[in-house]
This record gives C-alpha cells, sequence and structure tokens, in this order.
C-alpha cells in the first residue's frame, strides 16, 4: 500500500482524533497514526511536532513533562475540553467535505 | 488566556526550548529502540530514526517558530542585531554618526517648528478663540473701536458664546519703592471668564471693575511677577501697587504658565480692566471671541462678515464725500492660526513655510538613509553566506528581512539618541544667532520625543528594507557554493549601487541649488545701497509711557482744550529730550525721528503740490511722512542734494517747511525748482484739512531693507514743528556700540521728564537682521543642508566606488592582462562615478527648481533662477564626486594584475 502524506490542514484533525483515544506523547502519536492508517499515512516528525505546540497554544490539547517507562523524560499531550469540541466540528466537516468530493468525482465518472 | 499563554511561553523561554529538544530527543530514542526491536543493529536503528524523522533541526526550528511570539522574536533579532553591529564597530560608529545628523537636523527644526506652531496658550479650549482683525488698506490691525465692539454684542450672532477684548502694552509699575516697566494686558472684565482660566490665589476681575466710576481698583499679576517681585509673598492679596497713575490692589495671581494673548512669545505679567487703567472705557482694543460649541472658523467667518457688512455700510454713510472710501471689513481667524514669529504683522501661519523647513531637512534625512542603506547593501552582498546558512537552517523569508530590519532600526535608535545631542546643538546656534523677538521657547517635550522615535523608525525601515529585500534574492545554493557576493549578477549590483547613489546626489544638488539662488539673492539685498547708514547706529526708542495722557478733562476743560494741553507738555517733552541729547557727546552726531527708513509696512500719507492743486490737478501722490529733528540727514548719512536741513529757525511761530526726497521732487517738479513751492500733506484720517509746507531741501532716496528696486518718495517735517510729538526714537551715529554713550544717552532722555522711557535700545544691524532674518535663515539652513548633504553623499560613493572596485577585482585584473593600461582602468572607475553624477544632477536641477517655485513667495518675492548657481552647482558637484572616486580608481589601476588573478 502506497504511503500517502497527509493533506494540508488534516494533520490537526488526525493529531486530535488519536488523541482522544487517550494521553499520549509525540512518538506515540506517530506511531498510532501509522498503525490507524494500516501504514497508509504518515507525517514529517518535522511537522507533527510543530502542531502539537501549535494545537497547546490554541489550548485544544494540553501537555506535562511526566517521566515515562525507563525513566526517561517525555511530553505527554492531552485533549481538553475545547479540544473534544473542535474534534467533534472538525470530523463532521471533514466527513461532509469527503462525502461532497465522493460524489464530485462519482459524477464525473458517470 | 492565548495572551497569558504568550507571555508565560516568554517567560519559559529557555525552559520551552529545553523541553522540546527533550521531546525530540525522546522521540529518536524510542524510534531507534523499536527500529532495534525490528532487529536492526543499533547503529542503523539510530541512523533509520534520524532519516524517518526527516530534518531535527528544522523541526526544532519549526518549534521554535510557533512557540515564539513576536515579543521574543524582535528580542532575539535585537540580541542579534547588537551582536552583528558590535562585530563591527566601524561600520556601526559612522552609520550611527551619520544617521544622528540626518535624525538631528530633523529633530532640530521640528523642534522650533513644534515651539512656533503650538505655542502653549494656557487658556482652555484655544481652538474656540478666534481674534477680530479689520483688513485695510495696509494689512490688518487687531483693534476695533467701543461702536463696533458694542454693536457686535448686541447683534450677538449665535456662533460665537462671548465676546471680550484685550491690548497689550507696558506699564509702569511701582512697588515697594520700586519702579519698573511690566508689559501686561489692558483687558475687559470677562476676559479671563472667555479664556476660561482662574487665578490660582485670589479671585478675578467682577463686572464692576468694568465701570470707570469703580473706586476699588483690582489688578492680577503674574506667577512670574509674584516669583521674580514679590518673593512668593502668601500675603500678597489685598496688597496696593501703583500702575502709571492709579492704585489698584492685587486681587489675584495667575496660575503659571498664564501669560494672556497679546503675543505666545511676550508673556504679560499684569492684566488690569481698561476702564481701572484709564477711568474710562476707552477701547482701541483687540477683539476676542469664543465660538459656540461644535461652530467651525468658517461658520465664524461668514456670521462675522454679516455683521461686517453692516458695520461698512454704516462707515460709508459717514464717510466724507471729497474722499474715496476705504473699507475696513472684519475678518476672523483662529488664534492657534495667527502670531508666527516670522511675520511682524501676525498673519496666520504659512503651512507652505513650515513644510518648506521640514522638507528640506526631511531630505537630509533621506540622503542619509540612503546612505546607510548603500553600505548596508554592499555589506548584505558579502553577508550573502551568513544569510543564505540562515536560511538552509530553516529561518523564513520574513524572518530574516525582520531581522535586517531590525538592526537598521537599532542604528537609527543609537543615531536618534546622538540625533538628540546634534538637535541640542543646531538649537543653541538657532538662539545664539536669532534675533531676540524670533527666538522662541524651545523645549524637548514628548512630542518632540515621540517625533524622534517616529523618525528613527522609519529612518530605520527605510534604511533595512531595501539592503534586506535584496539579500533575500541571494541564491542560496549558488552562495553558499561559492562563497560571498557570488550570489547576485553584476547588472543588478550595478542597478542597486546606482538607485543609492543618485538619489543622494541628486538631492543634495538640488538643496545646493537652492541655497545658491537664495543665498545669492540675499548676497544681493545685503550689499544694495539704501541711501543711509546701517553700521554703527544705534536707535533708542523715546516715550512718555504715563497714562495721564488719556486722562479726564480738568474742570471745565473742553475735549478741545485738554487735547491742546495734552499736545503742549508733549512739545515740551520733545523740547527737553532734544536739548539734553544734544549735550551728550557723540561722534557722528544724535538726532530724532518719527520713524526709521528700514521699515517697509508702515502707511503712506498722501501729499499733493500747490502748483497742481492750482492747474485743478487734484491726483494726490501718496509718499511716507518721517517727522526728523535737525542733523537727521547727516547722522543717517542720507545726502542733501538741494537746499538745507532743517534747524532753529524751523519752530512752531514760522510757517511749516518740509524736506522732499528725490522722486517726489522729481514727479512734482520735473523742472528741478523744487525749492521754495508748496505741497500738501492730507493726513491717513479723513475729515482734517490738509497742511500746507514750504520745500526747504532735497534729499537723497532712502529704501526699505529688502526694497532693492522702485521709488520710495518721503517727505520730512520738523519734529519742532510737529503738534504732538510724544514717541519717537534717537538715532546715535556712534562709533562702535561703545556702552557708556548708550548710557549716558539713556539718562539724557529720561532726565528730561519724570515720565520719560526708554523703550528698546537696538543697533540698526540688529533691525536689519530682525528684517533680513527670514531670509538669512532660509539661505544658511539651505546651505548648510545641501552641503551636509552633499557630504554625505561623497563619502556614500567612496564607500560603494571602493567595494565595487573590490568586488571587481577579477574583472580589471583580466582587463589589464588583457592589455588595458592604467589610464583604462582609471577610466572605467571615474566614467561610473561621472555618470552617477551627471543622472544625480538632471533630476536634483528639476527638483530644485520646482522647489524654488514652491518656496519663492515665503520670504517675500524672490528670484527663481540664478544661471551661475544652475552652471557652477552641477560642476562643483561632479567635481566632488570624481575626487571621491578618483582614490579607488587610483587603488585600481595601480593593482598587480598577476596577483589578483593568482589569488583564488
Amino acid at each position: 500500500m502506497p504511503k500517502t502524506d497527509l493533506l494540508q490542514g488534516t494533520l490537526d484533525l488526525v493529531v486530535l482524533r488519536i488523541l482522544s483515544l487517550g494521553p499520549n506523547h509525540g512518538w506515540g502519536i506517530s506511531v498510532r497514526l501509522r498503525q490507524l492508517s494500516r501504514e497508509g499515512l504518515t507525517t514529517s516528525q518535522g511537522s507533527l511536532y510543530p502542531a502539537l505546540h501549535r494545537l497547546e497554544l490554541r489550548g485544544d490539547v494540553k501537555s506535562e513533562m511526566t517521566a515515562s517507562e525507563n525513566n526517561r523524560q517525555a511530553r505527554v499531550y492531552q485533549l481538553t475540553a475545547a479540544g473534544k469540541k473542535r474534534l467533534g466540528e472538525e470530523t463532521a466537516n471533514w466527513q461532509q467535505f469527503a462525502a461532497s468530493m465522493k460524489r464530485v468525482l462519482k459524477a464525473t465518472e458517470g | 488566556m492565548r495572551f497569558f499563554k504568550y507571555l508565560t511561553g516568554l517567560l519559559q523561554r529557555r525552559r520551552v526550548e529545553r523541553e522540546a529538544e527533550a521531546e525530540i530527543r525522546f522521540h529518536l530514542e524510542m524510534e531507534a529502540e523499536a527500529n532495534g526491536a525490528r532487529g536492526l543493529p543499533p547503529d542503523d536503528a539510530r541512523r533509520t530514526a534520524l532519516r524517518d524523522f526527516g530534518g531535527v533541526t528544522q523541526a526544532r526550528e519549526a518549534v521554535r517558530r510557533v512557540r515564539t511570539t513576536w515579543i521574543d522574536g524582535a528580542w532575539q533579532d535585537l540580541r542579534y542585531s547588537v551582536r552583528t553591529l558590535r562585530r563591527s564597530p566601524a561600520f556601526a560608529l559612522v552609520a550611527i554618526v551619520v544617521l544622528a545628523l540626518g535624525v538631528g537636523v530633523n529633530i532640530g527644526a521640528f523642534s522650533v517648528v513644534n515651539a512656533a506652531l503650538f505655542p502653549k496658550y494656557e487658556v482652555s479650549q484655544p481652538d474656540e478663540l478666534v481674534y477680530f482683525f479689520r483688513v485695510g488698506r495696509y494689512g490688518r490691525r487687531q483693534i476695533t473701536t467701543t461702536d463696533d465692539f458694542r454693536y457686535l454684542e448686541s447683534q450677538q450672532p449665535a456662533v460665537f458664546s462671548d465676546f471680550t477684548a484685550h491690548w497689550g502694552r507696558n506699564f509702569r509699575v511701582s512697588a515697594d519703592d520700586e519702579t519698573t516697566v511690566v508689559f501686561g494686558e489692558t483687558v475687559l472684565a470677562n476676559y479671563l471668564h472667555v479664556l476660561g482660566v482662574k487665578p490660582a490665589i485670589g479671585q478675578g476681575f467682577r463686572p464692576i471693575d468694568d465701570d470707570p466710576s469703580n473706586v476699588d481698583l483690582a489688578v492680577l499679576i503674574s506667577h512670574e511677577l509674584w516669583v521674580d517681585r514679590f518673593d512668593s509673598d502668601p500675603n500678597i492679596i489685598g496688597k496696593k501697587i501703583r500702575v502709571e497713575n492709579r492704585s489698584p490692589a492685587i486681587t489675584g495671581v495667575m496660575p503659571p504658565g498664564f501669560t494672556g494673548l497679546s503675543s505666545p512669545w511676550r508673556p504679560a505679567k499684569l492684566w488690569i480692566t481698561a476702564a481701572a487703567a484709564h477711568g474710562a472705557l476707552k477701547f482701541g482694543m483687540g477683539l476676542i471671541g469664543r465660538m459656540s460649541d461644535g461652530v467651525g472658523i468658517d461658520q465664524a467667518r461668514s456670521a462675522i462678515a454679516v455683521v461686517s457688512a453692516r458695520i461698512e455700510e454704516d462707515r460709508r454713510r459717514r464717510w466724507p464725500a471729497d474722499r474715496p472710501y476705504e473699507p475696513m471689513p472684519y475678518v476672523a481667524e483662529r488664534i492657534a492660526d495667527v502670531l508666527m514669529p516670522f511675520d511682524p504683522n501676525a498673519t496666520p501661519i504659512s503651512p507652505k513655510l513650515v513644510a518648506a523647513v521640514l522638507s528640506v531637512v526631511a531630505i537630509v534625512l533621506v540622503i542619509a538613509t540612503t546612505n546607510i542603506a548603500g553600505v548596508l547593501a554592499a555589506r548584505g552582498l558579502t553577508r550573502a553566506g551568513e544569510v543564505a546558512v540562515r536560511q538552509a537552517l530553516g529561518a523564513g523569508g520574513m524572518r530574516l528581512v525582520r531581522q535586517l530590519v531590525v538592526e537598521s532600526t537599532v542604528l537609527a535608535l543609537a543615531g536618534g539618541v546622538v540625533g538628540l545631542a546634534v538637535a541640542r546643538i543646531l538649537l543653541g546656534l538657532y538662539t545664539a544667532y536669532t534675533p531676540e523677538r524670533f527666538v522662541v521657547d524651545v523645549a524637548f517635550n514628548l512630542r518632540v520625543v515621540l517625533f524622534m522615535l517616529a523618525v528613527c523608525l522609519v529612518a530605520g525601515v527605510m534604511v533595512g528594507i531595501a539592503p534586506a529585500l535584496q539579500s533575500l534574492r541571494v541564491n542560496v545554493l549558488s552562495a553558499l557554493g561559492s562563497g560571498a557576493a557570488a550570489g547576485t549578477s553584476s547588472r543588478s549590483r550595478r542597478r542597486l549601487r546606482h538607485s543609492i547613489l543618485i538619489p543622494q546626489i541628486g538631492l543634495s544638488i538640488a538643496l545646493l541649488v537652492m541655497a545658491g539662488v537664495h543665498g545669492r539673492a540675499l548676497a544681493k539685498t545685503e550689499t544694495t545701497d539704501l541711501g543711509y547708514r546701517i553700521d554703527g547706529i544705534t536707535v533708542l526708542r523715546i516715550g512718555r509711557w504715563d497714562s495721564e495722557s488719556i486722562a479726564r478733562p480738568e474742570p471745565g476743560e473742553n475735549f478741545a482744550d485738554l487735547q491742546a494741553r495734552r499736545a503742549e507738555r508733549d512739545r515740551a517733552f520733545y523740547r527737553a529730550v532734544a536739548g539734553a541729547l544734544r549735550a551728550v557727546s557723540v561722534p557722528g552726531g544724535v538726532a530724532l525721528a518719527t520713524s526709521l527708513p528700514t521699515y517697509s509696512y508702515e502707511e503712506p500719507a498722501t501729499f499733493l503740490s500747490q502748483d497742481r492743486f492750482i492747474a485743478g490737478n487734484r491726483d494726490e501722490l501718496p509718499a511716507w511722512q518721517n517727522e526728523v529733528s535737525s542733523g537727521y540727514f547727516s547722522t543717517m548719512g542720507i545726502a542733501l542734494r538741494r537746499g538745507r536741513d532743517f534747524d532753529d529757525r524751523d519752530t512752531r511761530n514760522v510757517p511749516g517747511v518740509a524736506i522732499v526726497s528725490e522722486s517726489l521732487a522729481n514727479r512734482f517738479w520735473p523742472a528741478g525748482d523744487a525749492i521754495g513751492k508748496s505741497i500738501a500733506l492730507f493726513p491717513p484720517y479723513p475729515g482734517k484739512p490738509p497742511e500746507w509746507r514750504e520745500v526747504i531741501g532735497v534729499v537723497a532716496e532712502t529704501r526699505p531693507i529688502m526694497q532693492e528696486k522702485g521709488d520710495r518718495p518721503v517727505v520730512y517735517t520738523s519734529l519742532a514743528q510737529s503738534w504732538q510729538p510724544s514717541f519717537f526714537s534717537a538715532v546715535a551715529a556712534g562709533h562702535g556700540e561703545s556702552a557708556g554713550m548708550v548710557r549716558e544717552l539713556k539718562r539724557a532722555a529720561t532726565s528730561a521728564d519724570t515720565f520719560a522711557e526708554v523703550a528698546a535700545v537696538r543697533t540698526m544691524n540688529e533691525i536689519a537682521g530682525e528684517l533680513l532674518y527670514p531670509r538669512r535663515a532660509a539661505a544658511s539652513i539651505l546651505l548648510a543642508c545641501g552641503v551636509l548633504g552633499l557630504l554625505l553623499a561623497t563619502i556614500g560613493l567612496y564607500g560603494v566606488m571602493s567595494h565595487s572596485v573590490a568586488q571587481r577585482l577579477k574583472e580589471i585584473g583580466i582587463r589589464s592582462t588583457l592589455g588595458a593600461g592604467r589610464r583604462d582602468i582609471l577610466k572605467l572607475v571615474l566614467k561610473e562615478a561621472a555618470g552617477v553624477a551627471l543622472l544625480g544632477a538632471v533630476p536634483g536641477l528639476v527638483i530644485g527648481v520646482i522647489a524654488l517655485r514652491v518656496t519663492t513667495n515665503l520670504v517675500g518675492e524672490l528670484p527663481t533662477f540664478d544661471a551661475l548657481t544652475f552652471v557652477a552647482v552641477p560642476l562643483m558637484a561632479t567635481v566632488v564626486v570624481l575626487a571621491a572616486a578618483f582614490i579607488p580608481a587610483r587603488h585600481a589601476s595601480r593593482l598587480d594584475p598577476m596577483a589578483i588573478l593568482r589569488t583564488p
């Protein structure tokens, strides 16, 4: 299965979605992304970390430094109430967008 | 909330960065571990993790970009800038000095304009206050009559909420056995109320103070007078002082800063109502109105035009039928628009003049910023490597531009701070070389500091933006690959060089052309033979400052008798002063006159010769009248052409005599037989019969300062035959300005009468200096700015050309090897400099011509063209430019081509 780069603007949504499954650190998020998309989606870490910090500044996620397994320092991100709300909205938007795209593409084929 | 996060982010920036670093490290370690678990050897596991991550530095930079706000971004830029500048102190120093000069002249000019344009009127809502002027044939006067005031008050146009009146004059004030002359205002009792000010101590005027029969007289004093004269006496209220011949009690002390409205540059220190000062509600005061809420000056003007038309109608009806009617309509001006120090007639401030001065200094700033921009751009080319590295490391384009602009703004701010010192020096020069009456109280207030900051920011951006954008065009790969300066083409470098040099040279030439035209016209004015002596003449203004002259008539005395009594007393005063002065030994003589030939704005009277009158020719000829004593012509150096001077024979017991100037004699008696003829003088006010006088002499023409052409007919009459000589000037031709002579003259004049007063002692040179000041100031500002501009442009050109030679070393080397001689190399560089000079001269001359046309009528009619200047300035500029380019050119021509080509 070929790997697809995330569409512009969808990274935030994906990150929020993954964090809705539970608090996680950056690496964990990237692993989850690969797992959930069955290796179909990847993101450059160069954009994942800035995205996490941007989301935190926006108030959609919060983070704290915790000692993780084998005593390493890791920053663990967690969804906030605002983030949950945004996730709901963005998911609805995305689904509507995807459905519209599908219709358009089908129409062109037919 | 978000802002708070930014703030904590700012405070904990170091921690955030450390954590971001740890976060990425953690990611890489975990990834490597995972890779290891998949069976990769440790080294490969780590390498794969790194590769998959894709650009650790970029990621870190990206996180930092998200995290850093503009505040700490700017802070970072600032620290980086200071570091960069510290690394090249010579450049920083030159840039700061150049910018300090550019900013300094702007601060200096703005400080003066600021103080002159926004004089502090310590009154409430000064924008609502207007002065009323009457516009007549000879300009405008801020004086009105009682009738007009009453009429205006009775009409009370709705656009005005209040009217009041004031007049500034000197008062003789005696208190605690000390008598001095104090400038104050006679006012109406509602003056302070209309102005919206209240005494800081005590009370203001009461309505009864406008009643001439009131005996309980009140006077208010300024804070300054209270402090200086009365030692801030807390029990001052109720103290009786003597003001002229009245004894009012001080009822109030005004707050500090309140100096009346007569002149913002001549503070009033005392206020008394007209009724209290004169014992009668005599008018002859200036009218002030306060516009109602929300009324604009245009509305006020049209309202006053309606009232004025009715007043004019009435005047016209009463005007004598035998004389042409002279209208004198009222006009209104906001007080803030009036009283400009550059105009003796207090016309509204010319926004053009202010704009002209500020434009000239702004041009200097443009030259200075372009100059530094040039050096920065040249450095930018050599810094292409640094820029490329930072770009490759992930610094965004905007970030780099911002960094460079911050760097230049830091320079500009440093320049601004030094510029304040430059402005201090310039303002010192301004105060030292400006006649006292034009000196405004210049202080560095908040407005000036804000102006300085604004100028620095603008200058910073102007300096930084072009080089910054230029550096962005650097091709990262080729710059990294081949070292400095390789990233730009030679043509674009050349274009940049020219776009930096041409404006500097062009603007300098424009300024110098203006300076040349103004300067040469001024030189002509200053060397014109005016027909009288200016050097070595001292002028003392002498008068009776008592107010008895307007006292009430004695019992049984009618008005005509009162006037005759006053006139006789003034004649005695004149005789006493003339006699006392004659006893003082003055080398070149001393004489008296009612007016000086230097001024051009006095009103002419009209005259008619008897011959013409008999012949039925009633055309009066306007001429200026001057009442003088004997010896006036010899003292002033005015040549007596025919006849005799006034002497002791000319008393009031014999028929009146007159001496006329040549132009008048030629107009009335072209045959040259003026002596013995009769001439009629018509006073400027209607209703008075003409006075006939016999011509006993003809003297040379005199011209007011700044009038180089045209006749100025004068009729001189004798002060000894004058009906009421109460104010006059003594002119003394002492060689040099000996303090002893002045003291003796003063003593002689004041000993003549108990109320005699010497109001002002000045030399003719000082008087001429005041009249010429606007032109002298304009010429010197232009010259200084032009020379400064050309100097900066030359330094800039030198720097840029040196840089260009350094960049073109290879080309020069190749040319030399291919057979180009030293002369050819010299020509190569000088040709470019000459081209730049020529390209700058053409727009420079055009700008100069336009600017001259715009500014010519700001300081009197001036020529807009001067052939010599228009040829000499561009030539001189070219020579200077070539001289500056010659040094790098010679350097280039003396290089050893083989050595150049061998260096990598």
